[in-house]
C-alpha cells in the first residue's frame, strides 16, 4: 500500500487558470440551463400537486452540480458519483436522462428506483451512481468503499461525493475522511457549504466555518473554491480527480455558495433566513455570471446562448410528457426485491 | 473429514474462499497484523497481503460503509466488528444503506459482518451482547447464527456468496470449546434450512447458536431424569429461519419451548412463538414458553452473569412444566 510521499499538512496551490476552452464552457452553459429549467419545471409541478411528497432545490448551486460532475468519465465503468440532494444537474451530467428524473419525482415505473424512493434518490450500476440516502453523510463512507475496490484492483478510477454544511457535524463524516486518509483512496469530497442545514445556520453548526479545514485536519488536502463560479469548480474539481487518478490520495474541496431557497419546497424560509442575505447572493447567481463571462470575456453570440436555452426547453417539455405518460408499478411490487436473488458467478 | 474447531471451522472458511474468490478481502481493527483478538485471521495477512486483509481504523461505521461502497463495485468484503456489541456504532450505515439497497434500486449489497458474540466468561455489558434480533426487525439483511463446527464454516461460505449483507454471529463461547467434525471442501450450507440437534418426541426446543448446548444440557437431564424425551431444533439462521421444519417439531411433539440467549422482549423468539400461535395453535397441548435472557444489560461478576444468562436447569425447569400438561 505504498503511494508516494507528499506533504498532507499543506493547502495544495489554487489550480492554474483555468484554460478551458469556449466549446467547454458552452457545454458546462448547457448543463447548468438544463439543470435549472428541470428543478423550476419540477416545482412547478410540485407546486400544482403533480408531485407526491416534497420537492428539494438546488437553486443557486448548479456550477457546482455541474462542475463537480463535468470532469468525470461516465458510463459503468466510469467513475463513481454520489451527488446530494441538491445536485440535480451532477445526475444529468453523469448521464440519468431527464425524463427519468422527471419520472423519478412522480414516483413512476420508469424511474430509476421504479417508485420504490423519490426526490433525488436516485441511481443504477449504468451511470455508478448508488443511490443516496436521506441522512446526511452516510455516502461519505460507501464512496471510500468504491475507491478503496478501484485501488485495490489497479484501477484509475475515481469516486466522488458531495455533501452540505450539515453533514459535516455527523460522524459518517468524520470517520469517513479519516479512514480515506489512512487507507489513501482515490475519492474526490466536495462540500457545499450553502450556510444552511434546513433551519440551522452555519453559525449553529460550527465553530469551524471554513469546512475544508476540517479535512486538513485528518490529513486530506483540501482547498476551497468560489462555488458559484463554475469555471473555478470544473478546474478544482479536474485537477483534484488528476491527482486521485494519479494515486495521490483523497482530495477535498469546499465550495462556498448560498442556499437560494427553503430546505424543501414546502418550508416558510422568509421565518428564519434574512432577505438580506438572499438579494446579496441573488447577485451572484451562477447562471447569470457563466452568462456574463461568455458573452463578455468570451464574447459568444447571444444568438448561440439563445439556441441552448431553446434546445433545453424543447427537452425539458419532451421530458415531461414521456415521464406524465408512465406509468406507475404494479402495487405487487411494493413486496418484492428485498433481497437479491442468488448470485449465479459465485 | 477432520476435527476442527468452531475457531479453526470460520478460519478455513474465510480462507478457503480468499483463495477461491479473489474479489473477497477482510477489513477490521486489529485483524491483520495481529490477527483479531480471537485469532480467527491469524496469518492471512502473511498469505493474502495488507490490500486484502486490512487493519483499519476503529471506525465501526466507515469500515460498514466502505464494504457497502466496495460491494457495489463489485467486490466481497467481510469485515469484523470486534465484538457484536460494537455493531450498535455501524447500525445506521447496515439499516439505512445496506439493508435497502436492493430494494430501493436493484443493484445488490453482498457484504459479510462478523460478529463475535456472546457471554459467557465475564465480558461485561459491551463484550457479551447477542444483538440479532435489532436486525431481525429490519428488512433486507440475512443474518447466521452457527452452533457447530460443520455449520460455522458451511455458513460462512454461504454468506460470502450471498448476494445480501450477511450479519454473521459467531459465538465466542464456542470458538474453542466446541470441536466436531468439518467436512472437506467446499461445504456451503444454505441459509434457512434448520437442522436437528437431536430427535425427540414429547417436546421440542427451538434454539440458535450456543443455547443448542445449552438445551442439549438440559435434555439428558430430563432424559435420565423419567426418560423425556426432548427434541431440538437449531435454526442456524433466523432470517431467513425454517418455519416448515419448526412446525413440523412442534407438529410432533405438541410442546414448545423458544430458547435463546438475546433478551426477552421483542426478541426473536417472540416471532417464532408468534408463528406457531398463528399456525400451530390447534397442535399445541400446553403455551407455548420462552426461555432468554431478562430485559437486563448483560452484568459484569461471574454469579450475576450466571443469573442472567439461561442456565440448563432453568431449561429442565421449563421442561417439567410443560410436561405436567
Amino acid at each position: 500500500m505504498s503511494t508516494p510521499a507528499r506533504n498532507i499538512s499543506a493547502v495544495p496551490e489554487p489550480a492554474p487558470a483555468p484554460r478551458i476552452s469556449d466549446e467547454e464552457a458552452l457545454n458546462l452553459y448547457y448543463w447548468m440551463v438544463l439543470t435549472r429549467a428541470t428543478e423550476e419545471r419540477a416545482l412547478n409541478l410540485y407546486r400544482q400537486g403533480k408531485l407526491p411528497g416534497s420537492y428539494y432545490t438546488g437553486r443557486g448551486q448548479e456550477a457546482i452540480s455541474v462542475g463537480m460532475a463535468a470532469p468525470l468519465r461516465r458510463g459503468a465503468d466510469g467513475d463513481w458519483l454520489s451527488p446530494w440532494i441538491r445536485d440535480l444537474g451532477s445526475y444529468l451530467v453523469h448521464g440519468v436522462p431527464v425524463w427519468r428524473m422527471f419520472a423519478q419525482f412522480m414516483g413512476k415505473a420508469g424511474s430509476t428506483t421504479r417508485g420504490k424512493d423519490g426526490n433525488l434518490h436516485i441511481g443504477g450500476y449504468e451511470w455508478n451512481i448508488p443511490c443516496q440516502v436521506s441522512h446526511m453523510a452516510d455516502m461519505i463512507p460507501l464512496t471510500v468503499g468504491a475507491a478503496l475496490a478501484y485501488k485495490q484492483r489497479g484501477e484509475d478510477r475515481v469516486a466522488v461525493t458531495s455533501f452540505g454544511d450539515g453533514a459535516t457535524s455527523r460522524g459518517d463524516f468524520h470517520e469517513g475522511l479519516n479512514i480515506a486518509a489512512v487507507l489513501e483512496v482515490p475519492a474526490v469530497f466536495v462540500a457545499e457549504n450553502n450556510r444552511w442545514a434546513y433551519t440551522t445556520p452555519i453559525s449553529k453548526q460550527t465553530k469551524v466555518t471554513d469546512l475544508y479545514k476540517k479535512a486538513l485536519g485528518y490529513g486530506i488536502p483540501a482547498i476551497e473554491v468560489d462555488g458559484n463560479d463554475v469555471l473555478a469548480v470544473y478546474s478544482a474539481m479536474s485537477e483534484a480527480v488528476a491527482h486521485c487518478r494519479a494515486g495521490r490520495g483523497p482530495r477535498f474541496i469546499e465550495c462556498k455558495t448560498y442556499r437560494m431557497a427553503g430546505h424543501a419546497a414546502h418550508d416558510k424560509y422568509e421565518s428564519y433566513m434574512p432577505m438580506e442575505l438572499l438579494a446579496e447572493w441573488s447577485d451572484k447567481d451562477p447562471l447569470k455570471r457563466l452568462e456574463q463571462a461568455l458573452r463578455e470575456e468570451r464574447t459568444i453570440d447571444e444568438a448561440k446562448l439563445e439556441g441552448i436555452r431553446t434546445k433545453v426547453k424543447d427537452e425539458v417539455h419532451e421530458a415531461v410528457e414521456r415521464a406524465d405518460d408512465d406509468g406507475f408499478a404494479d402495487p405487487s411490487e411494493a413486496h418484492l426485491g428485498v433481497f437479491a436473488e442468488a448470485d449465479t458467478d459465485a | 473429514m477432520a476435527i476442527k474447531t468452531y475457531l479453526q471451522a470460520i478460519s478455513d472458511g474465510l480462507r478457503e474462499e480468499m483463495r477461491r474468490d479473489q474479489r473477497v478481502f477482510l477489513i477490521g481493527e486489529d485483524i491483520g497484523v495481529y490477527g483479531g483478538a480471537f485469532k480467527v485471521t491469524q496469518g492471512f495477512q502473511q498469505e493474502f497481503g495488507e490490500d486484502r486483509v486490512i487493519d483499519s481504523p476503529l471506525s465501526e461505521t466507515a469500515i460498514t460503509g466502505a464494504c457497502t461502497g466496495a460491494a457495489l463495485m463489485g467486490m466481497r468484503p467481510v469485515c469484523e466488528m470486534q465484538f457484536s456489541d460494537f455493531v450498535s456504532c455501524a447500525f445506521d450505515q447496515l439499516v439505512t444503506v445496506a439493508a435497502k439497497q436492493h430494494y430501493r434500486v436493484g443493484t445488490p449489497v453482498p457484504i459479510v459482518v462478523r460478529l463475535p458474540s456472546g457471554g459467557g466468561f465475564s465480558g461485561g455489558p459491551f463484550h457479551s451482547q447477542n444483538p440479532e434480533g435489532f436486525f431481525a426487525h429490519c428488512p433486507g439483511l440475512k443474518i447466521a447464527c452457527p452452533a457447530t463446527p460443520a455449520d460455522a464454516k458451511g455458513l460462512i461460505l454461504s454468506a460470502i456468496r450471498d448476494p445480501n449483507p450477511v450479519l454473521y454471529f459467531e459465538h465466542k463461547h464456542l470458538y474453542r470449546r466446541i470441536k466436531g467434525e468439518v467436512p472437506d471442501g467446499d461445504t456451503a450450507v444454505e441459509f434457512g434450512k434448520a437442522r436437528v440437534h437431536q430427535e425427540g418426541s414429547d417436546l421440542s426446543i427451538i434454539t440458535y447458536g450456543a443455547m443448542v448446548y445449552t438445551a442439549e444440557e438440559a435434555a439428558k437431564a430430563a432424559a435420565e431424569q423419567d426418560g423425556t424425551s426432548v427434541e431440538i431444533i437449531d435454526l442456524r439462521t433466523i432470517t431467513p429461519w425454517d418455519r416448515e421444519a419448526v412446525l413440523a417439531s412442534v407438529a410432533k411433539t405438541s410442546k414448545v419451548i423458544v430458547l435463546h440467549e438475546d433478551t426477552h422482549t421483542s426478541g426473536f423468539g417472540a416471532e417464532i412463538a408468534a408463528t406457531i400461535a398463528e399456525e400451530a395453535f390447534e397442535t399445541l397441548d400446553a403455551p407455548v414458553m420462552r426461555i432468554t435472557a431478562p430485559d437486563t444489560p448483560v452484568p459484569f461478576s461471574p454469579p450475576l452473569e450466571k443469573a442472567y444468562l439461561p442456565q440448563p436447569g432453568d431449561v429442565l425447569a421449563g421442561i417439567e412444566r410443560l410436561a405436567a400438561y
